[in-house]
C-alpha cells in the first residue's frame, strides 16, 4: 500500500506513515520536531530530500496547495471571526451546501455547535484547541500534522482533548503525525513512535517496542528507565547476552548489535524489572553485590517504588503491595534481583 | 507646598491655553466674518485643486508606503532594515527639500529634464508631496505588523489559504485603524503645506500658498483666516476617531523584536508590492542623485548663505521651545493621569487637537494675532511676529514650536505611563521604591523606545517641519525654513540640499547622543 | 521652596538663551530699527557702515517692498520701525499719502533731482535702478529663441515657460514692470500686454531680485528685474547679460524715509542723513551691486546716465503711480492664477 506520507532522503532519515496510522514524533525540545512538521507542511523548505503524499512528490508544491493540514501548539484562531467562521476558513470558498454540511459535521463532531457564534477570546484554552481541531479536520485532509496540541491546555481538559483527537483521527482515517515531548502522551496515542534526537530519527517502532526495547541509553532515559547497569559481556547467544548484574550471571535479552563481540553492555531495567528481597531471604552478607538498604520510597497506590542503595548505585525498584501489606521502612536491609526477561541490554557508548 | 505647585501648574497651563487659544479663536471669528461677506472669487476652485492634489498624493503615498511595508515584512530582518532606513530617513527631509529635489530632477535644468514631461506645477507637487508622505503609511504598517503573530499566517497557509487570504485575515485587520488615522494626517499635511507650492507650484493655485500670500503680502486677512480654518477642517473626523478609539500611539511600543520574514506564497499582490517598492526606491534614488549632482556642481558656495547661523539659531529656538513644551506636556499628562476621566478626556482632547492641527493654521493664527499689538487688560502687548518685534520675532517662533511639540510630550508621557504593567508599578510601590528610582529603574527603561521615538519626533517637528515657523519668521530670520524658502525662491537648490543634510546630521547626532547617554545611565 | 528655586533657575536659563539668541529687547537709547527693502547684501552694507560711523546700533528687518508697506500699514498705532530704506518710491508715495511717513529734509538733499524726491521731504530717492531683461544667451540658443530686445519680444512663443518674474503681490519690481507697460501702451493695452506676458512665466518669484538668480541657476532664460542685480550676477561669473528693452524702460527710485511714529526719531534722522549723503549712497556699491546714485556729484549718477541709456525712459507722475496700486493688484489677483 502506498504510504499516505513519506519522507525520503531528508537529513532526519526516512519515514513513512500509512493511511489511518497515527505516528507520534517524540523528542526533547530543540530536537527539531516542529521544524520537521513545518517542512512536511511546506511552511519551511526541506533542506534536502523529498516529501511524498500518496506517492506524489510534493517537495516543490507551496504550502497552501499540498492538501496537508496542521494543528499548532497554539490554536491560531482569528480574533475577528467567530468559531464557525474560523472553522469554515479551511473550506474552499465556493462549495455551497457541501461545504455547509462539512462545517455542520465538524462542529457537531467536536461538540462546538453551541459555541458557533462565539469569538475565540470568549473560549477556554481547551475549547479553542477543539476549534482548531475542527478547523484542521473540516476539509477531510488525508494527512494531518499535529504539533504539541495539549501543551497549553490545562490538565483537566487535556485528557478529554487527547481522546477527541484520537477519536477523530480514527473516524476520519487520516494519516496523522503527532508531535509531542511528553512520553506518556506519545505512548498513549501512537500507533507507532518515531524518536527524534538532534534532527535525526534514532528509533522508529511500536510504542511497546520502544518502551521495552529502547535503542540506547539516551532513549531509555527519555522514556523513563530508571536503572542503567553497565556490565561486561561474558557471553553471547542469539538475541541474548550473558552478563553479571548485581552479582548474578544472567542471560538478558539484548540488542542484536551486542552480538558482534562488544565487551561492555548496558543493562536497562524498568523499576518493575527489579525485585526487592526482604526479610529472611535478604542476603546476610553486606559485601554481597545484590544487598542494599531502603533509602526511601514513593507510594503509587497498588505498589511502592523504593530507592535502594546498593554497591551498583541507587536503584529504583517496584514492589507490588499486597492487601494490608505495609511498605518497608527506611533503612531496612534488602536484596535486589534482576528479572532477566524484563530487562534489556544495549550497546554501551 | 503641594497646593502651591498645583496652582503654579494651573497658572502656567492657563496662560499657555490663552497664548495659543486666543489666536485660534481669533482666526475662527475672522473666518466667519469673511465667509459672511461671501467666498472670495476663485477660492472654491483653488480648494478643489488643493484637495485633488493632496488627495492624490495621499493615495499614491499609501500605495507606495503600504506596498513597501509589505515587501519589507517579507524580507529577512537585515535587508528589511535597509528598506526601513531608505524610507524612514525621508522623515528627515522637509517638504521644501523634496520639492527642490524634484526640481533638480525635472526642472528646466534638471538631471532628467530631457526625458520627463515638465515637472513644475501639479505633477511636481504631486511627486514632492508623495515623497514627503511616503514614510507615514510605511511606518504605520511596519509598526502595526510588528505584532502580527506568524502562526496566524501559518494557520491560513496550512488550511489552503493563499497570500490574498493572509492579507485579508492577518495583515489587514491590525492596519485599518492606524492607516485611517495616518491617511487623515497625510491629507491634512499635504493640504496645509505651503512650502511645496512655494517651490513647485508653477501656476497652479493652492490653498496653503494662497493663505501664505494673503497673510505675508498684498492680500486680505479675512481670506487668510478663512483658508486657515478650511485647512483645519479635515482633522475633525480624525479627532472623532481618536476620541472614540483612544490614542493609537499607546500600543505599538510594546517590545517586539524584529520578526522573521513572512514567507508568503507567490501571488500577484506580492509581485505588485515588490514592483511598487522598486519604483519607490527608484524615485528616492533619482531624487537623491539629482540633489547630489546639483550640490557637486558648485561645492564652493554650499556653506555660505548663513546656513550654519540658521542652524544654530534654529537649535537655540528649539531648545527654548523645549523648555516650555516639556513641562507643559508633562503637566497636562500628569493632570490627566491623576484627574477624573472627564478632565483626562478634556486634556487629551486639547492636546490631540493641537497635535493634529495643521502647522499652517497654527502659523497663520499666531502670525495674524501677534503681528500687531495685542490688547490685554493690563495694557497692549507689543508685536511678537517679525524681525523688529520684541525679541526679534523669537517669541512667536518659540511659541509655535512649543505649541506644536507640547502635544507630543503629552502623548508620549501618557503612553509611557500606560507602558508599565500595573503589577510592576504596584510591586514597586509596595516595596517602597521612591518616585525617582521608580522613574529611573522602572519607567524609563521600559518606555525607552517610546521616549526615543518621541524625542526624535519632537526634534523633527522642530527642525524639519516648516510651516508654522515659515509663517511667523521674517524672511531674513536665521531660521532654517525661512532661509531655505528664501534660497528656493531664487532656485538656489544646492545650498538647500546641504542645509537639509546639516539638519539631518544634527538630528541624528542629537538623537544618537541622547540614546548613548541613556545607555550609560 | 525647592520648586520656586527650580523655576527661578529655569527662568534664568531662559533669559540667557534669549539673550544669546540675539533676542534681547533693543536698548532704548543709541539704536535704530530699519525696515530694508533691498538686496540682503546691500541692506547689511548700509547697516554696518552706519553703525560703524555713528556707533548707533542698527536692527534691520528685510521685507520685499510690497510686504514692507503692508507691514507699516498694519503697524500703525504701535510702530516697530524708525526708518524705511530701499524699495520703489511708489510705495513711499502711498505711505506718505496715508500719513505713515514723517517729513524730514536731510542736509544733502538739494542736489538730488526733483523727480526722485518728495517735495515735502517725506521721502528722498537714494538710488535709481532701471528695469531690464536679464538674459542667458546660451540658454536662449538651446531653447531656440532669439535674444529678446524689447518687451514685445518676450511674447515670442519659443520663450513660453522660460521667462522669470516676481509677483506684484510681493514685489515692487513687479509693480514697476506693470507700470512700464501702462506708460508704454496706455491703460487698456498695457493690461492687454500683461495678460499676454504672464502666461509666459512658469512661476512667479516672491522677491524682485530672484529672477536674476533663477536665470543664473538655469531654471529660466530671461528674467525681468532691475539692471544692477543682473550686472552684479554677471560680474560674479553667471552667464547673464542685461538688456534694456528698446521699446522703453522704467526705473525704480529707491527711497529712504523716517516713519511717522518712529520710536527713535533722532537716530532715525541721523540714519537718513547718512543714507542720502554721498558716502551713504556709495555704501551699497561695496556689495557688488551698482545701483545708480541720485547724488549728482557721484560718478555714474542718475543725472549722468539718464540720457545715455539709448532707450526711452518712461515715467509717469509718482502720485498717479502710487494711486493705481490697489486697482492693478486687484486686477492681478483676480486675473492671474497663483
Amino acid at each position: 500500500m502506498t504510504p499516505a506520507l513519506e519522507i525520503r532522503g531528508a537529513p532526519c532519515g526516512d519515514l513513512q506513515v500509512a493511511p489511518g496510522e497515527l505516528l507520534a514524533v517524540i523528542g526533547p525540545s530543540g530536537a527539531g520536531k516542529t521544524t520537521l512538521l513545518r517542512e512536511i507542511a511546506g511552511l519551511d523548505p526541506l533542506p534536502q530530500g523529498r516529501v511524498l503524499l500518496h506517492g506524489r512528490d510534493m517537495t516543490a508544491v507551496p504550502v497552501h496547495r499540498r492538501g496537508v493540514t496542521m494543528m499548532f501548539e497554539v490554536p491560531a484562531l482569528f480574533a475577528q471571526l467567530d468559531v464557525a467562521e474560523n472553522v469554515a476558513l479551511a473550506l474552499p470558498a465556493a462549495r455551497g451546501t457541501l461545504a455547509r454540511d462539512q462545517l455542520e459535521t465538524a462542529l457537531t463532531a467536536l461538540d462546538l455547535h453551541h459555541l458557533a457564534r462565539r469569538r475565540p477570546q470568549e473560549l477556554s484554552a481547551g475549547q479553542r484547541q477543539r476549534v482548531a481541531l475542527a478547523r484542521a479536520l473540516v476539509s477531510r485532509p488525508e494527512v494531518l500534522l499535529v504539533d504539541e496540541p495539549l501543551a497549553h491546555v490545562d490538565p483537566a481538559a487535556r485528557v478529554a482533548l487527547r481522546r477527541e483527537i484520537l477519536r477523530t483521527h480514527r473516524r476520519m482515517g487520516t494519516a496523522t503525525l503527532y508531535v509531542t515531548h511528553d512520553w506518556a502522551e506519545a505512548l498513549a496515542v501512537a500507533d507507532r513512535l518515531a524518536v527524534l534526537r538532534e534532527g535525526r530519527f534514532v528509533q522508529i517502532g511500536a510504542p511497546q517496542e520502544v518502551y521495552r526495547r529502547p535503542r540506547d541509553a539516551w532513549v531509555a532515559q527519555r522514556i523513563g528507565v530508571p536503572n542503567l547497569l553497565p556490565c561486561p559481556v561474558l557471553g553471547t547467544a542469539p538475541g541474548r547476552v550473558l552478563v553479571r548484574p548485581l552479582g548474578r550471571e544472567l542471560w538478558v535479552p539484548a540488542d542484536p548489535r551486542l552480538a558482534d563481540g562488544r565487551e561492555e553492555a548496558l543493562v536497562l531495567a524498568h523499576a518493575r524489572a527489579l525485585r526487592v528481597v526482604a526479610g529472611p531471604d535478604a542476603p546476610a552478607d553486606e559485601l554481597d553485590p545484590s544487598s542494599g538498604r531502603i533509602l526511601g520510597g514513593s507510594f503509587g497506590g497498588d505498589h511502592m517504588d523504593y530507592d535502594v542503595e546498593t554497591a551498583a548505585g541507587t536503584l529504583v525498584v517496584r514492589r507490588t503491595l499486597g492487601p494490608g501489606e505495609e511498605p518497608l521502612e527506611v533503612g531496612t536491609p534488602v536484596g535486589v534481583e534482576l528479572v532477566a526477561d524484563a530487562a534489556w541490554a544495549v550497546v554501551r557508548d | 507646598m503641594r497646593a502651591a505647585r498645583g496652582a503654579l501648574a494651573l497658572a502656567l497651563l492657563a496662560s499657555a491655553v490663552l497664548a495659543v487659544g486666543w489666536p485660534l479663536l481669533r482666526i475662527l471669528a475672522e473666518a466667519l466674518v469673511a465667509l459672511h461677506a461671501g467666498l472670495p472669487p476663485g477660492l472654491g476652485r483653488t480648494a478643489a485643486i488643493s484637495l485633488a492634489l493632496s488627495g492624490g498624493a495621499t493615495l499614491l503615498a499609501l500605495l507606495g508606503g503600504l506596498g513597501s511595508a509589505l515587501t519589507a515584512r517579507c524580507l529577512p530582518p537585515r535587508t528589511r532594515r535597509l528598506l526601513d532606513a531608505a524610507l524612514l530617513s525621508l522623515l528627515l527631509v522637509p517638504p521644501y527639500t523634496a520639492a527642490a529635489a524634484v526640481l533638480a530632477v525635472g526642472g528646466r535644468s534638471g538631471l532628467l529634464h530631457d526625458l520627463l514631461p515638465p515637472l513644475p506645477g501639479a505633477p511636481g507637487m504631486l511627486l514632492a508631496l508623495t515623497t514627503t508622505l511616503l514614510p507615514y503609511p510605511y511606518a504605520a504598517a511596519r509598526l502595526a505588523w510588528r505584532g502580527v503573530d506568524p502562526r496566524l499566517v501559518d494557520a491560513v497557509l496550512v488550511h489552503g489559504g493563499g497570500t490574498g487570504r493572509v492579507l485579508r485575515l492577518v495583515l489587514l485587520p491590525p492596519l485599518l485603524r492606524p492607516v485611517a488615522a495616518v491617511a487623515v494626517v497625510m491629507l491634512v499635511t499635504a493640504l496645509a503645506d505651503p512650502s511645496v507650492p512655494a517651490v513647485l507650484r508653477g501656476r497652479v493655485p493652492t490653498l496653503a500658498h494662497t493663505a501664505y500670500l494673503e497673510v505675508m503680502a498684498w492680500g486680505d486677512e479675512g481670506t487668510a483666516a478663512l483658508v486657515a480654518v478650511l485647512l483645519a477642517l479635515p482633522v475633525l473626523p480624525l479627532l472623532l476617531l481618536l476620541a472614540r478609539t483612544g490614542s493609537p500611539l499607546a500600543e505599538p511600543w510594546r517590545g517586539h523584536g524584529a520578526g522573521p520574514a513572512l514567507a508568503l506564497p507567490p501571488s500577484p499582490i506580492l509581485r505588485t508590492a515588490r514592483a511598487v517598492t522598486v519604483l519607490v526606491l527608484a524615485v528616492i534614488a533619482a531624487l537623491l542623485t539629482a540633489a547630489a549632482v546639483r550640490s557637486s556642481l558648485a561645492p564652493g558656495e554650499l556653506l555660505g548663505h548663513g546656513a550654519v547661523a540658521a542652524l544654530g539659531s534654529t537649535l537655540q529656538h528649539a531648545l527654548l521651545a523645549l523648555l516650555v513644551a516639556v513641562p507643559a506636556g508633562l503637566v497636562t499628562a500628569g493632570l490627566a493621569a491623576r484627574g477624573a476621566p472627564r478632565r483626562a478626556a478634556l486634556l487629551d482632547g486639547l492636546q490631540l487637537m493641537l497635535l493634529v492641527l495643521p502647522g499652517t493654521t497654527l502659523g497663520l493664527a499666531v502670525s495674524l494675532a501677534y503681528r500687531l499689538g495685542t490688547p490685554t487688560p493690563v495694557g497692549t502687548l507689543p508685536p511678537l511676529v517679525g524681525g523688529a518685534s520684541l525679541g526679534s520675532g523669537s517669541i512667536a517662533i518659540v511659541l509655535v514650536l512649543a505649541a506644536s511639540t507640547a502635544p507630543l510630550v503629552h502623548v508620549a508621557a501618557r503612553a509611557g505611563r500606560a507602558q508599565i504593567p500595573r503589577g510592576e508599578a504596584e510591586t514597586a510601590e509596595v516595596l517602597g521604591v521612591g518616585r525617582r528610582r521608580r522613574l529611573l529603574r522602572l519607567v524609563l527603561p521600559q518606555a525607552a523606545p517610546l521616549v526615543a521615538v518621541a524625542g526624535a519626533a519632537i526634534l523633527v517637528r522642530m527642525m524639519v517641519s516648516v510651516t508654522p515657523v515659515a509663517l511667523v519668521a521674517a524672511p531674513d530670520a536665521p531660521m532654517v525654513p525661512a532661509l531655505a524658502l528664501d534660497l528656493l525662491d531664487r532656485a538656489a537648490l544646492a545650498p538647500v540640499f546641504v542645509l537639509t543634510l546639516l539638519v539631518a546630521i544634527t538630528i541624528a547626532a542629537l538623537a544618537g547622543g541622547a540614546a548613548a547617554a541613556g545607555r550609560l545611565r | 521652596m525647592r520648586i520656586l528655586r527650580r523655576c527661578a533657575a529655569l527662568a534664568a536659563l531662559g533669559a540667557v538663551l534669549l539673550a544669546t539668541a540675539g533676542c534681547a529687547a533693543p536698548a532704548a537709547s543709541a539704536s535704530v530699527t530699519v525696515l530694508c527693502s533691498n538686496d540682503a547684501a546691500i541692506c547689511s552694507a548700509w547697516a554696518e557702515d552706519f553703525a560703524q560711523e555713528t556707533g548707533i546700533a542698527v536692527t534691520m528687518d528685510r521685507l520685499p517692498t510690497s510686504e514692507a508697506l503692508e507691514r507699516i500699514r498694519r503697524g500703525e498705532g504701535l510702530p516697530e520701525y524708525d526708518v524705511w530704506h530701499g524699495g520703489g518710491s511708489e510705495m513711499y508715495v502711498a505711505a506718505a499719502q496715508e500719513g505713515l511717513l514723517a517729513p524730514y529734509l536731510p542736509p544733502r538733499t538739494e542736489g538730488i533731482p526733483a523727480q526722485v524726491r518728495d517735495p515735502r521731504g517725506r521721502w528722498t530717492g537714494v538710488y535709481v535702478s532701471f528695469l531690464g531683461l536679464c538674459v542667458d544667451a546660451g540658454r536662449l540658443d538651446e531653447v531656440g529663441a532669439e535674444v529678446p530686445r524689447s518687451w514685445e519680444d518676450l511674447l515670442d512663443p519659443a520663450l513660453a515657460g522660460w521667462v522669470s518674474a516676481s509677483s506684484p503681490r510681493t514685489s515692487g519690481t513687479a509693480y514697476t514692470t506693470m507700470l512700464v507697460q501702462r506708460d508704454r501702451l496706455g491703460e487698456e493695452e498695457g493690461l492687454g500686454y500683461l495678460a499676454q506676458l504672464y502666461p509666459q512665466i512658469p512661476q512667479f518669484t516672491r522677491s524682485g531680485t530672484a529672477p536674476v538668480q533663477v536665470v543664473a541657476e538655469g531654471e529660466a532664460a530671461v528674467g525681468i528685474s532691475f539692471a544692477p542685480y543682473c550686472d552684479a550676477a554677471a560680474a560674479a561669473g553667471a552667464p547673464v547679460t542685461t538688456i534694456l528693452p528698446r521699446d522703453g524702460t522704467g526705473y525704480e527710485v529707491g527711497a529712504v524715509a523716517v516713519l511717522a511714529d518712529a520710536p527713535h526719531p533722532a537716530a532715525a534722522r541721523r540714519y537718513v542723513d547718512r543714507a542720502v549723503s554721498e558716502e551713504g549712497q556709495r555704501s551699497g556699491a561695496a556689495s557688488g551691486i551698482h545701483q545708480v546714485p541720485t547724488q549728482p556729484g557721484l560718478p555714474g549718477s542718475f543725472d549722468e546716465v539718464r540720457g545715455q541709456l539709448g532707450v526711452p525712459v518712461l515715467t509717469s507722475p509718482l502720485e498717479e503711480r502710487a494711486g493705481r496700486r490697489d486697482a492693478l493688484l486687484n486686477w492681478f489677483a483676480a486675473e492671474v492664477p497663483a
